[in-house]
């Protein structure tokens, strides 16, 4: 139980000794009376003595005790507070799981604390009424490396223990914990976990969670869970995420294209400001929005002979500024060319769907293998390999492609048992009536949802003839019976992808396009990316990320990595954003963190808003009256209680 | 010249109101000299008791002449024998009776009794004797009629200051033991003792065939005990005192208190022990009154 006014309720605190003083004094200013009848009085004192005394004390303890609750009403005490459900008392070492991701840069309603410096503050407060001698160990959600504290004010430091734009995984920070306290063997401990609870952060589903339970229970330190949830989100929140970004050349005009996301937690026609930055000079532009999400193109005409640059786009500041700007770069204009090899008829398939004749920024060609090994492989973005056999002199220079950032696709083979690129293993040819592709991975992948969020008709693909693989490494999707569809192998900064069917229609309807088209563009554009040198990533702690030059973003950040902005480091260009994840808005519930830490010593304090706290002060106050009341009551009665006595007349 | 002592437990309004009243022995009594209570012996008083043959030695002068003319047999003629009573005062003197509440100690309560009874008892011609005790016999004045016995009773109630601790039982065995014919034995105590023990006293008393009356002196703070505040309880006779919250105890106190007083009531009636009450506040009027015209009616309580 914490109080507003914690001094208060010390100095109230002595009062409650009050009724034993002046009982004591009462007992001290006894009025001297001589006395006939003393054998009576002997006699009534010793038979009456146990049942006077344990109600004196019955009334003592009840005026007490209302006197104590009086005093902890006065001094506003929060139901279930941080401070009450941390403390055990018992604990060697706290390790303070600090939650620093992007979506704990929420404010509180004064616009002045956000969710790390109110845990912080909680954290401290808690700290310093816990035992000398406690331990105190942070890991925090960006570098979730343990970090020993002399006292905890350090954590106030905004450079180290500030919030970030990275992500957070619970299950990392907890699985660090367990790494510490397996080498260190801390004693008893403590794990405070703060957290915005939000659902990505914890992914309750996941095995992991059974496995470190498991683990944790094997320790010998006994380890208890204390999480500190600041669940609130404001209630009106605007978000912005730059999607993608892609350079077209149009006849002779040069085109910036930057797709971006403008989300809110809330509905109504509203026109938002955008604020635009692109190589430092900034515009205003101007988007209406009806509905709580809005997918849009931002167009910019690029220089003839441009050669790169970057920019931001940002919403006005609200209670959330960690979402609020979106980073983007873009480099020299490259041209992105696809190669099919096949002999099937339905390559001209494949050409187009690699280079759809609108597209207006890619090409595709079909050649044969012999072609192939006298052209510049390395030129390619993609390359289709629909063919049963290869010469060991291509295999051998398509193995350098991928690994230096190319993409291959390998349709299935006809030829059993045969072995691609010492990796692909192919075995039976399987035929059926259909094979129904059951599960596919939306969120990442050549079969990811469309930035609208709509999925791809994967599941309508007709599939008659399949070729399954022996290895399949990243299953991206599956049929109905669990076996791979499609599914890649990294091999360098490349990868290949192996698709189960081929475009024959013997084999499946793939030549229809529906999936074919984007899936296709999506591999194109992901082996463009070895041609630029800029990279977006997300936000994180990379020590490889380290020594960045600032060209947009916080100058003043101690590790740049860990905040959104565009930075430099030699040639390359790195846009480091928030996680996508990090604007999800669901959150875990309680139950769900009582299954996860089941068979754990576990609380949760929830301090999910200000004005539910006041609400939960005001019902601890009408408690707290009520108790005095109680108190008093059964004070007055036993007070005013006095045995029955039978009047005997002489 | 002589001092003249103030005796504040001479009440001439209260003699005046009770001097019609005559004090009556509920059974025989054995006097010095005639009087007018009943005698266990023949006598000579004017009341015809029975007549009864003549044997030798008796007085002829008792034979009825007239009796012999008819039956020409001897008969001897019975008459009553009244005498006086001695009355024996038993009076403590402990410190217990120095208790007082809002009125009179019940020492001071209990001289006027005794002065009072002494008067009366004199006055119709009888003896009275004033044993005052403590935990010994302080005076022991034996009964006598003259009037200047009763100055003596009255200074010597005059002269009496309560102390010390009671020893009651052994007074009561003592003087039960002491008196040897039948008498009046009237006890004025708080009786503050063992009831069994003073049950034991009365039932001596009652086998030597006295009359036996007590007054109860009992003071209404001792029966109420209305107290509020913490008190020190100081014993009266020297003894262990006491630190209570009256409030705390007064259940049980009123309950022992008021068990001993059915008890010890219970107990005289038992042993024909004429029993009164005497609480200083309700005035010494009523309960000598009520003595008085018990005894006059000679029913029993």
């Amino acid at each position: 139980m914490t109080f507003i006014e914690p001094l208060l309720f010390w100095i109230l605190v002595p009062f409650v000794a009050l009724p034993v003083l002046i009982h004591l004094i009462n007992r001290m200013r006894y009025t001297p009376m001589k006395w006939a009848a003393m054998d009576f009085l002997f006699r009534a004192k010793r038979s009456s003595t146990k049942f006077a005394k344990l109600r004196e004390i019955l009334i003592l303890t009840c005026r007490c005790l209302a006197l104590l609750f009086l005093a902890m009403a006065l001094a506003r005490p929060l139901s279930g507070g941080w401070l009450g459900s941390a403390f055990s008392g018992d604990s060697e070492t706290v390790i303070i799981l600090l939650d620093r991701s992007s979506s704990m840069s929420s404010l509180d309603d004064s616009g002045q604390v956000n969710k790390v410096q109110k845990s912080v503050a909680l954290i401290q407060e808690t700290a310093a009424k816990m035992p000398s001698g406690t331990s105190f160990v942070v890991i925090d959600s960006s570098t979730l490396k343990p970090i020993f504290l002399k006292d905890t004010k350090s954590l106030s430091d905004p450079v180290l223990f500030g919030v970030t734009d990275a992500g957070a995984s619970m299950k990392d920070m907890v699985s660090s914990a367990y790494d510490y306290i397996l080498s260190a063997n801390p004693g008893n401990c403590e794990l405070w976990l703060t957290t915005d609870l939000q659902m990505n952060s914890w992914q309750p589903e996941s095995q992991d969670w059974a496995t470190l339970n498991a683990d944790f229970k094997n320790l010998k330190s006994n380890v208890a869970f204390r999480v500190l949830a600041l669940s609130n989100q404001p209630s009106k929140n605007k978000s912005i995420s730059i999607k993608s970004t892609r350079r077209v050349k149009l006849e002779k005009r040069e085109i910036l294209e930057v797709t971006l996301q403008v989300a809110r937690n809330y509905t109504g026609p509203e026109t938002i400001q955008l604020a635009v930055n692109l190589n430092g000079a900034e515009t205003v532009k101007q988007i209406s929005m009806t509905q709580d999400s809005l997918l849009l193109t931002h167009q910019f005409e690029l220089a003839s002979g441009d050669d790169g640059g970057f920019g931001s786009f940002s919403l006005p500041d609200d209670k959330q500024p960690g979402d609020n700007f979106g980073y983007f770069a873009y480099g020299k204009h490259v041209e992105l060319n696809t190669a099919i090899v096949s002999q099937e008829k339905h390559s001209r398939l494949l050409a187009l769907a690699a280079a759809p004749p609108r597209g207006g920024f890619s090409n595709s060609e079909v050649l044969d293998s012999n072609v192939l090994l006298t052209k510049s492989i390395n030129d390619y973005s993609l390359i289709i390999w629909d063919k049963p056999e290869i010469e060991e002199q291509l295999e051998l220079q398509l193995i350098r492609y991928v690994k230096n950032g190319g993409q291959l696709l390998v349709f299935a083979q006809h030829v059993k048992d045969s072995k691609l690129f010492s990796q692909l293993e192919f075995g039976a040819i399987e035929n059926a009536e259909e094979y129904k592709i059951g599960d596919w991975n939306e969120a990442i992948g050549p079969l990811a949802d469309s930035l609208q969020g709509e999925s791809l008709p994967v599941s309508k693909l007709k599939v008659t003839t399949r070729q399954l693989i022996k290895s399949p490494g990243q299953v991206l999707a599956s049929y109905e019976d669990g076996q791979a569809f499609l599914s890649r192998i990294g091999l360098g900064r490349g990868t290949i992808y192996y698709c189960s069917t081929n475009l024959s229609k013997k084999w499946s309807d793939l030549y229809k396009g529906a999936v074919l088209l984007p899936m296709l563009s999506r591999l194109v554009s992901e082996g463009s990316k070895k041609f630029s040198s800029v990279y977006f990533e997300s936000s994180r702690y990379d020590q490889q990320l380290a020594n960045l030059e600032v060209l947009l973003g916080d100058k003043d950040s101690a590790v740049k990595s860990l905040h959104a902005g565009v930075y430099q480091k030699e040639n390359d260009v790195y846009v480091l954003n928030r996680p996508a994840y990090e604007d999800g808005e669901a959150l875990v519930d309680e139950e769900s963190l009582e299954q996860i830490f089941d068979g754990h010593e576990f609380s949760m304090f929830n301090n999910s808003s200000s004005a539910e706290e006041d609400d939960t002060q005001s019902e601890m106050f009408s408690l707290f009256a009520l108790l005095i009341l109680i108190f008093l009551a059964v004070e007055g009665f036993l007070t005013l209680q006095r045995p029955l006595v039978k009047e005997v007349t002489a | 010249m002589k001092e003249i002592k103030k005796r504040d437990f001479l009440d001439p309004e209260l003699l005046a109101k009770l001097g019609r009243l005559t004090v009556e022995a509920r059974r025989f009594m054995e006097g010095g000299f005639a009087g007018r209570h009943k005698s266990p012996h023949r006598g000579s008083s004017v009341e015809f008791s029975q007549y009864r043959k003549y044997v030798q030695g008796d007085d002829i002068r008792n034979i009825d002449w007239r009796v012999f003319a008819r039956t020409e047999k001897h008969f001897v003629k019975e008459f009553e024998a009244d005498t006086n009573l001695r009355a024996y005062m038993v009076f403590d003197c402990s410190g217990s009776m120095n208790f007082a509440g809002e009125d009179d100690t019940k020492f001071k309560f209990a001289q006027k009794l005794v002065a009072t009874l002494a008067q009366l008892l004199v006055q119709q011609g009888d003896s009275v004797g004033l044993q005052a005790f403590n935990d010994k016999m302080i005076k022991d004045l034996p009964p006598r009629t003259s009037p200047k016995h009763l100055y003596a009773i009255y200074e010597t109630l005059g002269d009496l200051q309560p102390s010390g601790q009671t020893d009651l039982i052994t007074t009561l065995h003592n003087l039960a033991g002491k008196i040897r014919r039948r008498a009046m034995v009237i006890i004025f105590s708080d009786f503050f003792s063992d009831v069994n023990k003073l049950i034991d006293c009365f039932s001596h008393l009652h086998y030597k065939k006295h009359d036996v009356a007590v007054f109860h002196l009992i003071d209404k703070a001792e029966m109420e005990f209305d107290l509020t505040r913490p008190v020190r309880f100081e014993d009266m006779e020297g003894g262990e005192s006491l630190i209570a919250d009256p409030a705390s105890i007064k259940g049980r106190y009123l309950k022992e208190f008021n068990n001993y007083l059915k008890e010890f009531h219970d107990g005289c009636l038992s042993h024909n022990v004429e029993y009164h009450l005497a609480v200083p506040g309700e005035g010494a009027e009523g309960v000598l009154s009520e003595f008085l015209l018990n005894r006059l009616r000679g029913s029993k309580k």
